[in-house]
């Protein structure tokens, strides 16, 4: 298994722990449906290399989105109140450390609509993961 | 000369409208909740519906926002009204 999927599996389990806390979705493309929030999304959309270590060692930033959906009245405390939980979590989590050089949470974006029967929100945090690997050996 | 009149309203919504009470009164509207899809940038949307009425403006005049209505068995809060200038309103609905 790769790392980079390792990793997304931790978090994922970091997230599935988050007591009362929202289904965990990973790498979902298609709609939610507004009767299955609240949710949270978790993808890994990029890794990047930053620089090829003589040692053979490759030093690598991958990008963590965890996006938490809520609905209805009060959505935006509940959302707010979920991404504090989904930060406690995934910082947290031994099983992520084992696996990582160092994490930071880059930003938090909350966006709000009435596009529908009730109020949406999404909470969209974004991490920056660094770990190594070897050059030929990506596990 | 208006293309339509009341009379002609009226008669449209009587074909194709239902009943919508609240506290206080009724009227008939166009009921329809059609599915729309709520978007985020970068993020996956929620698919969802928009419920709402189109309806002659004087017969809603004294449903404010914020009142409940209840139309086919469903109950929404008024959450936007839109007249359109020509004797009809749109009346968008949300979760009560």
């Amino acid at each position: 298994m790769h790392r980079r999927t390792a990793i997304r599996n931790a978090i994922e389990a970091a997230l599935d722990a988050i007591s009362g806390g929202p289904t965990v979705l990973v790498n979902r493309t298609r709609p939610i449906d507004d009767g299955d929030l609240p949710v949270i999304e978790l993808k890994t959309p990029t890794d990047e290399i930053v620089r090829f270590d003589k040692n053979g060692e490759n030093d690598r930033r991958l990008s963590v989105v965890v996006t938490v959906y809520g609905s209805g009245d009060a959505a935006y405390d509940k959302v707010d109140a979920w991404a504090g939980d989904v930060e406690t979590a995934v910082y947290g989590s031994a099983a992520l450390a084992a696996l990582i050089v160092d994490l930071q949470l880059d930003r938090t974006d909350i966006e709000e609509t009435d596009q529908g029967e009730s109020v949406f929100v999404t909470a969209t945090l974004a991490f920056t993961v660094r770990y190594a690997t070897g050059e030929d050996d990506p596990t | 000369m208006a293309v339509e009149s009341a009379a002609d309203r009226s008669a449209f919504l009587a074909d194709f409208g239902s009943t919508v009470t609240w506290s206080g009164g009724s009227a008939t509207a166009i009921y329809d909740q059609a599915y729309e899809e709520a978007e985020f940038p970068g993020a996956v949307s929620i698919g969802s519906r928009r419920p709402m009425l189109r309806a002659r403006e004087a017969d809603f005049a004294a449903v404010a926002v914020g009142t409940s209505v209840t139309v086919d068995g469903d109950t929404w809060r008024v959450a936007e009204k839109h007249p359109d200038g020509t004797g009809m309103t749109m009346i968008l609905l949300e979760a009560a």
